[in-house]
């Protein structure tokens, strides 16, 4: 077993929120309403593999901080007067514009159903990019490197302990599963991930096609082919000494049970009526995850953690013409995913968020950008309070006073204070949080308040 | 003639690092023809300790210069011809192979040194031991991929999968092939970018780790630097000096990945893979951002042979080299890692080539290096003793030289632990086959010809979840640091390739293999595409229980089944008293071939 465990979570003080008592109405602490009564709470990690230049998301879109701006990018610069201007509920110093292909998310941040998190990154502790600059502050390990970021993201595993190696969305998921169905807790849509991964159940994996059967051996098989199935089940039964034969066989008897029960209920369910956006595969991927959330009941589940990703965002090269079909795609599928949530009755019920490995430097190597660290970050939904701008939003301005070294804006929020304010939306207290989210402790703002 | 030498060992635990520089090579050959032929270097630095490994295994022992040729192909990117100079007595450093008793233990050895045991590789491998097979193997003419992919023209849609999914399954020289796909998940393109309308280009690229899969480590790094494919999927190809006045950086790209993924990796590491720790126990880092930024410096100024525009070029040669384009590399100094220094003013080729030394002589290449291979052939999870003992084979194969893949490939598949760390750790030693090894495995053991002209499978990495030169990044179908949830992370090890399988994936590949040994398997066949194995050899033993589990387990487990797996056999054998001799073959094999026990490597 993990060393890890709900139990292990338990013993260390926490409140029992789990099992029986977790329906949504027993989470005392948390305030928000459950309009439609679904008692039901969903995170949806929306990564974007690579390193989603944030930086051109949202802009500055006048005066000295522009041209900061545009001098540091040279060519790859939005132009100032494409930028769509954002007119957020708390002002910033900053006047600031959407990138004009994120346009289907103005109307989500106009209706206060999205916000942007500024200049998210890993942090240890705090500090300022002058404290970076003379190494007078605990960095993470590795930085700039896609791999160990994207890790670091999904883990926060900046202290070494038994929660190192399990991602915060496993640690979480680890809280509420429980049953025959504790494994459909955490779904990926993606494949293996750091975030759901390490836990005690492994997260369910399906893609945006839907469940796989097995062809010639399902329970629809002719007769006469049965005995194929059964023997082949049975082999899954048996005991196998050596550890990858006993995990293939552990895996297979999951596929088949899982798949059978889920592609069940999907079947029964059918189609969403909102149409699904073509030839986009993320939002492909988010369609599916509405579908799931409507036959969660059939599982009995009242929390769950989505994971979609979509790739293409190390933009070092061909920015200009890759941005604009990465921009437009995310914010097409984000826009498609509220729809659809509308329609199966939990817009009040969702929190969807976006993570990336890094932002991207300031700077431009002709035709693309290089690995940065901190990165502008969206949350959507109806629990968000939308038309805002968290965080301080940094100058972009080359080797200025928030840049660690050529074009690599020191983050001003840390991604533990970011999963901290979605996790309390699920239903954790700050004390469980801060139990979750070890290096939490050296921030002093636990709830970065875009949450109701 | 070693150009290389092995570290040396310092006091204090630092490494220091004794060669000869290429420089003089590299100027002697620029001054003969121009910087081109480089492409065309020799590996003259290939030496040739496996050919003595005939001499350990009494083998036929006739070779000992031998020469052999690759068929050239129509790039000057791949080496043309490898001479074998020598042949010295061998440093095997452990004691002789054990002796291949039976055949599950020669299968066991092939299924890690080709794509898939088959009853003529068994015979093969009796007959010659497995150092003198080993050495038949390197001899054998190379088999490349871009000639297989050119006979459509144009290619078909991922026609580089097809090809090597032929060359997989029907090569002769199976060593070179699976070394080659061991390669090309550690110098990784992918066409799942800009590349995936370039099969032929892709399957070029496959071509320079085909004809350096026995060659020196330097040499290929430098092929794959300069290969146009490799500066397009990680945007060296027109990566430019500075140029502040428009705001440009050298791109960052290559030069970090080259230091993360295909050298050194990030963490200083002993000859043995431990990983070495400062005071507070965090590892020590082998570069930081601004030896990352220098090395982008060294990677300015190269492009497309005969570039006609930087920004916009028209004529894009995808098979020559990159060419130097002086004009747009940087000319200043650079720190490169242990703070080496190059001088200002040095020509792009110049500043490569000793940056690639600089890299190719960091400790940490070898460690780095061998547990990749071992990984890939052998096992997840290595003990550091068998590390270091292909690591110091990295470092000098015997003869003095340094980076020899080919004596890396040899003492990793007979390193004592390779040959029976079945017996000592059965709970833990092995892995999980990689989907498509399962593949060409049943294809190779069941005579699969995928020969027929209409043969079709570039969809395969949609059913298996893995396809050569298909991995979604850079950072390959899986991270060697992958640990499955369960006993393998309670245990604290390492299982890569489950990062690829879930509750989709092995339900996609189950079907493959159903498909492939029920469906697919007889004359009837009608799918031009498709390649039909042939079970008369199972059909020929219908009666004789005993005799089928045997090849069965030959073939498919390399081993003989478990007690679970025969009383399936068993229950299906008499469910299928009535049906025919090829109903009870079919459904055998598919038992077999989707059992827990096949899916491991052992």
């Amino acid at each position: 077993m993990n060393k890890y465990t709900r139990r292990r979570f338990l013993e260390l003080g926490c409140r029992t929120i789990i099992g029986a008592g977790l329906a949504g109405g027993a989470i005392t602490h948390n305030a928000h309403a459950q309009s439609n009564g679904n008692n039901y709470r969903a995170l949806v990690c929306i990564h974007l593999n690579g390193g989603n230049d944030g930086f051109n998301m949202v802009v500055p879109s006048s005066g000295a901080a522009y041209k900061e701006y545009a001098d540091g990018r040279g060519q790859l610069a939005v132009p100032a007067s494409s930028l769509l201007p954002l007119n957020p509920a708390t002002a910033n110093t900053t006047a600031v514009g959407l990138n004009p292909h994120m346009a289907a998310l103005k109307p989500l941040f106009d209706s206060g159903q999205l916000a942007f998190q500024s200049n998210v990154g890993t942090l240890i502790e705090p500090g300022s990019a002058e404290d970076v600059r003379n190494k007078s502050v605990r960095l993470p390990a590795q930085l700039f490197s896609h791999n160990d970021q994207t890790t670091q993201w999904q883990k926060l595993n900046h202290f070494p302990g038994p929660q190192s190696n399990v991602g915060w969305g496993a640690r979480t998921a680890d809280l509420f599963a429980s049953g025959p169905n504790a494994n459909l807790a955490a779904i990926s849509l993606s494949g293996s991930n750091n975030w759901q991964a390490g836990g005690e159940f492994s997260a369910f994996n399906i893609d945006s096609e839907g469940v796989r059967s097995y062809a010639g051996m399902d329970d629809h098989t002719a007769k006469w082919q049965m005995p194929r199935r059964e023997a082949f089940i049975q082999l899954l039964h048996a005991q196998y000494s050596n550890v990858f034969e006993k995990a293939y066989s552990e895996l297979q008897s999951r596929a088949l049970v899982l798949s059978t029960n889920v592609g069940a209920a999907l079947e029964k369910r059918g189609e969403l009526q909102t149409p699904v956006p073509a030839n986009n595969p993320l939002a492909a991927q988010l369609a599916m995850v509405a579908k799931l959330i409507s036959v969660k009941d059939e599982f009995s589940l009242t929390r769950q953690l989505f994971y979609v990703e979509m790739g293409g965002f190390d933009t070092h090269d061909y920015q200009l013409d890759k941005q604009p079909v990465l921009f437009g795609q995310v914010a097409e599928a984000m826009e498609f995913f509220n729809q659809a949530l509308t329609e199966i009755g939990y817009q009040d019920d969702v929190v969807s968020f976006t993570t990336s490995d890094f932002g991207r430097s300031v700077t431009s190597n002709g035709d693309g950008t290089d690995h940065g660290w901190g990165n502008h970050h969206i949350v959507m939904g109806n629990p968000v309070l939308g038309g805002d701008i968290y965080g301080i939003l940094p100058r972009i301005l080359v080797n200025g006073p928030d840049d660690s070294r050529n074009g690599r804006i020191v983050p001003t929020t840390a991604v533990s204070q970011y999963a901290a304010t979605l996790l309390q939306w699920l239903g954790l207290s700050v004390e469980e949080v801060d139990q979750l989210l070890p290096s939490l402790k050296n921030f002093n703002n636990k709830n970065l308040g875009f949450l109701s | 003639m070693p150009l290389y030498l092995p570290v040396t060992k310092k006091k204090g635990g630092k490494t220091g690092v004794a060669f000869f520089s290429r420089r003089s090579l590299l100027t002697r050959m620029r001054n003969s023809s121009g910087f081109d032929v480089l492409r065309n270097v020799t590996p003259i630095l290939l030496a040739a300790s496996f050919f003595v490994l005939q001499a350990c295994s009494g083998g036929s022992g006739d070779d000992s210069s031998a020469l052999f040729k690759e068929n050239g192909i129509d790039t000057g990117s791949v080496s043309t011809a490898q001479t074998i100079e020598n042949s010295t007595i061998p440093a095997l450093g452990a004691a002789l192979p054990a002796p291949i008793n039976d055949d599950y233990t020669a299968a066991r050895f092939l299924n890690r040194s080709t794509f898939g045991a088959t009853v003529s590789d068994i015979e093969r491998l009796h007959e010659l031991g497995y150092s003198a097979w080993i050495a038949d193997q390197i001899n054998k003419p190379a088999t490349f991929m871009l000639p297989e992919t050119r006979k459509y023209d144009p290619p078909r849609w991922a026609e580089h999968v097809n090809s090597w999914l032929i060359n997989a399954t029907t090569a002769e020289d199976q060593l070179r092939q699976r070394v080659a796909f061991a390669l090309s998940q550690f110098f990784v393109v992918s066409d799942q970018s800009g590349l995936g309308g370039q099969p032929a280009a892709l399957s070029n690229y496959y071509d320079i780790l085909v004809a350096n899969s026995f060659g020196n480590f330097r040499e290929l790094m430098e092929q794959v630097t300069l290969s146009p494919v490799m500066g397009d999927y990680l945007s060296m190809k027109g990566n430019q000096k500075p140029d502040m006045d428009n705001a440009i950086r050298p791109d960052e790209n290559y030069a970090r990945e080259l230091l993360q993924l295909f050298s050194i990796g990030l963490v200083q590491m002993e000859l043995d893979g431990t990983v070495l720790v400062d005071d507070n126990n965090v590892p020590l880092p082998t570069y930081d951002q601004e030896i990352v930024e220098a090395f982008a410096h060294v990677f300015t100024g190269w492009h497309f042979k005969n570039v006609d525009n930087w920004n916009f070029p028209k004529t894009t040669d995808w098979y020559a080299p990159m060419q130097a384009y002086d004009e747009r590399h940087d000319k200043g100094e650079k720190v490169l890692l242990n703070g080496t220094v190059l001088p200002a003013g040095q020509s792009a080729e110049q500043d490569l080539s000793d940056a690639l030394d600089n890299i190719f002589n960091h400790p940490n290449v070898a460690p780095f290096f061998a547990k990749h291979m071992i990984r890939q052939l052998v096992t997840s999870n290595p003990s550091s003793q068998y590390i270091e003992r292909v690591s110091t084979k990295f470092n000098n194969d015997g003869n003095g030289v340094r980076g020899n893949i080919g004596a890396v490939v040899a003492a990793t598949l007979l390193d004592d632990e390779a040959l029976n760390g079945h017996r000592r750790n059965p709970e833990t030693f092995g892995k999980l086959r990689e989907p498509l090894i399962r593949l060409t495995s049943l294809w190779r053991a069941f005579s699969a010809m995928p020969d027929n002209p209409d043969f079709s499978l570039g969809w395969i990495g949609n059913r298996l979840n893995q396809a050569p030169l298909q991995s979604s990044s850079v950072f390959n179908f899986f991270s060697p640091s992958f640990s499955q949830a369960g006993d393998i992370r309670t245990m604290d090890l390492r299982s890569p390739e489950f990062q690829i399988h879930h509750e989709s994936s092995i339900i996609d590949i189950t079907n493959t293999l159903l498909a492939q040994s029920i469906w697919l398997n007889t004359e009837s066949t009608t799918d031009a595409d498709r390649a039909p194995i042939d079970i008369t050899p199972l059909m020929l033993l219908d009666g004789d229980t005993e005799a089928i589990y045997e090849l069965l387990g030959k073939l498919t487990l390399a081993k003989p089944p478990g007690a679970s797996l025969r009383a399936q056999a068993d229950y299906l054998l008499n469910k299928r008293q009535k049906a025919s001799a090829e109903v009870r073959a079919e459904e055998l094999l598919f038992l077999f071939v989707a059992s827990p026990e096949a899916a491991v490597q052992r």
